[in-house]
């Protein structure tokens, strides 16, 4: 007998409905259990594949550790909390919704600051002109370490922040922050704005791959076959 | 079994009392900010991190040299030298290794071929295949002041000092000429006439209608000031001369007993002088006694805001990892906020010292 492969997808919200908008137009309906306290679906039309409802960061996590074959969830997500992602995750396919970008937002006021490369140079004298580093506030810790370090810029404290990360220059609690957004207009009802390469991540839900299950021929091709549907349907 | 394993250490620590005196220890647990506020942010990935009991965060600590500098007292100089286990994660999987080494508090240039010599004096006596390199971040920063270089610009190009991808990527920019076309035209005039003042009311201006505190974040005026230095400054593309005099300083290098011509040969050649910092370099050079084969590397430095002046490396033949390390940190006191006082120090890794030994004995 052949073994089922697993999927997990959002257990709720939009993104929930947008992923089996999206599993719908590729041909593999899902048909959710009669009992909506369960979370558990089957796609009817393919016998073999077990579909598990995860909040949206434990799929990116499930997925690096091989309990699911194939996940939906956020980009940013995958970047954010999977060390070495590239290694155990292979993202196969943009599924066109849950689109946010990670950015760099800076008061408006920071006239000078235009690009990284200025950012670079304002956190450079901030010890000398406040005593104190220039501060970040973010949920996007690891994202933000990266995209700083691949500027050449070091000198920064991150300030974590779980909500309201716009409100934290206002507030006092931050200088700059980094955070999602899909209009910019909460950045430019709080007085911040993008600059150039401040983008760090244009993230939406994709279609995720563990490159650490092991999967028997069967399973294999099982993927490759949904993997596939979905790229054609959102391609 | 490694029997020179403890001989290493007890060698080791002999030298370092014999030239400093007793060994201090400092506490297993440091404060996170210290190596955070010096280091960046981006070095916390590599610290084990912990919490005191009032939520304040602690790290194990992953060197000496700063629970040194928080637990001096700045009013005089003075010499420590250590020996104890350090806790940082490295690329190799060795979470925990020895690490010995000095550091002389308040101490001024003169310090520094002591330093040196008491580095140099803990390798295995027995022949070894490895080398000294020097630098000198003093010699950069002369030739920077001698070509002009605007004060901004020199001081990112000093901080970026011993990374060549980031120097690069400065100097490509410095070359390309800053237009400010993002900033409103009535206060692209003011920044042109440097007329930093007015700026800076319109600024204030700017974040009070936006209801922010004006005196949170950047003040208007650090702001202004650098509209002004961008619009002023940086609005003329940097000289190809220049930038050929700078990426030809950055690649020269010359084995020990050529370094002082060699400086002088590039002095001549370029119409430029390195003035009293190449003094002081030859004076070192002229006191330094080496059994190693030695080299100086012009662009060869660290990439932190605290070092300055000369830096150095013993680095064995093969290895990417320096056995010993060590250098001048002129404002990493004052960034600690313990006492605006120069230092010079070094550091060697125990194990790495021991495989040294080991392959002596082999060869």
């Amino acid at each position: 007998m052949s073994e089922p492969i697993a999927i997990g997808l959002p257990s709720k919200g939009r993104l929930k409905e947008a992923a089996l908008e999206v599993f719908e137009k590729a041909g593999l309906a899902i048909d959710l259990p009669s009992d909506p306290r369960s979370y558990r679906g089957t796609v009817s039309s393919h016998g073999y594949i077990d579909v598990v409802f995860l909040s949206a960061s434990e799929i990116a996590r499930d997925v690096a550790a091989g309990r699911v074959h194939l996940g939906v969830t956020g980009l940013d997500l995958a970047h954010e909390n999977i060390p070495d992602f590239a290694d155990k995750i292979a993202f196969e396919a943009p599924l066109g919704f849950g689109f946010a970008d990670v950015i760099v937002g800076v008061p408006e006021a920071w006239f000078d600051v235009e690009s990284m490369d200025d950012l670079g140079a304002v956190a450079g004298q901030f010890r000398a002109l406040y005593g104190r580093p220039m501060k970040v506030a973010t949920k996007y810790v690891n994202i933000t370490n990266r995209h700083f370090r691949q500027h050449g810029i070091d000198l920064y404290r991150i300030i974590e922040s779980l909500g309201a990360t716009e409100a934290a220059p206002a507030a006092g609690s931050a200088d700059i922050i980094v955070d999602i957004t899909t209009t910019g207009s909460t950045m430019r009802a709080n007085h911040l704005k993008q600059i150039v390469d401040g983008t760090m991540l244009e993230s939406q839900a994709t279609l995720m791959r563990s490159k650490t299950v092991t999967a028997s021929d069967q399973q294999s091709s099982l993927i490759a076959q949904v993997v596939d549907a979905l790229a054609r349907a959102t391609g | 079994m490694t029997p020179s394993g403890k001989n290493v250490r007890d060698e080791v620590e002999a030298k370092l009392r014999a030239r400093f005196g007793a060994l201090t220890d400092v506490p297993l647990l440091q404060p996170l900010d210290a190596y955070l506020d010096t280091a960046g942010e981006g070095f916390r990935s590599r610290l084990f991190v912990t919490n005191g009991e009032n939520g304040e965060e602690l790290c194990l600590r992953p060197e000496f040299t700063i629970p040194l500098c928080l637990a001096h007292d700045g009013t005089q100089p003075r010499n420590y030298a250590y020996c104890g286990d350090v806790f940082r994660r490295g690329r190799d999987g060795h979470a925990q290794h020895a690490q010995a080494g000095a550091e002389m508090l308040g101490a001024g240039v003169d310090a520094d071929v002591q330093v040196l010599q008491a580095a140099l004096e803990l390798l295995p006596s027995e022949a070894i295949n490895a080398e000294l390199v020097l630098g000198d971040q003093d010699l950069f920063e002369a030739l920077l002041a001698r070509l002009d270089i605007t004060p901004s610009l020199r001081q990112r190009l000093l901080k970026a000092f011993g990374h060549p991808g980031q120097l690069t990527e400065l100097l490509d920019r410095a070359m390309d000429g800053r237009q400010l076309n993002a900033l409103p035209e009535g206060l692209q005039a003011m920044a042109r006439a440097g007329d930093s003042v007015r700026l800076a009311d319109e600024i204030a201006t700017t974040v009070r209608g936006h209801g922010l505190p004006v005196t949170g974040g950047r003040e208007p005026r650090h702001i202004a000031e650098r509209l002004v230095d961008l619009a002023t400054t940086f609005a003329e593309p940097m000289p190809t001369g220049k930038r050929a005099i700078i990426d030809g300083y950055l690649s020269l290098t010359a084995p020990y007993g050529e370094i002082e011509n060699t400086l002088r040969a590039f002095e001549t050649q370029h119409d430029v002088s390195f003035g009293a910092a190449l003094d002081r370099f030859d004076a070192l050079l002229r006191r330094l006694k080496t059994a190693l084969p030695a080299r100086f590397e012009a662009g060869f430095g660290r990439p932190l805001d605290y070092y300055s002046g000369l830096v150095f490396e013993v680095r064995a033949v093969g290895r990417d990892v320096p056995i010993i390390f060590g250098g001048r940190y002129d404002h990493l006191l004052a960034a600690l906020g313990v006492a605006d006082a120069p230092a010079v120090g070094f550091a060697t890794a125990l194990d790495r010292l021991e495989e040294l030994a080991g392959e002596g004995e082999v060869a």
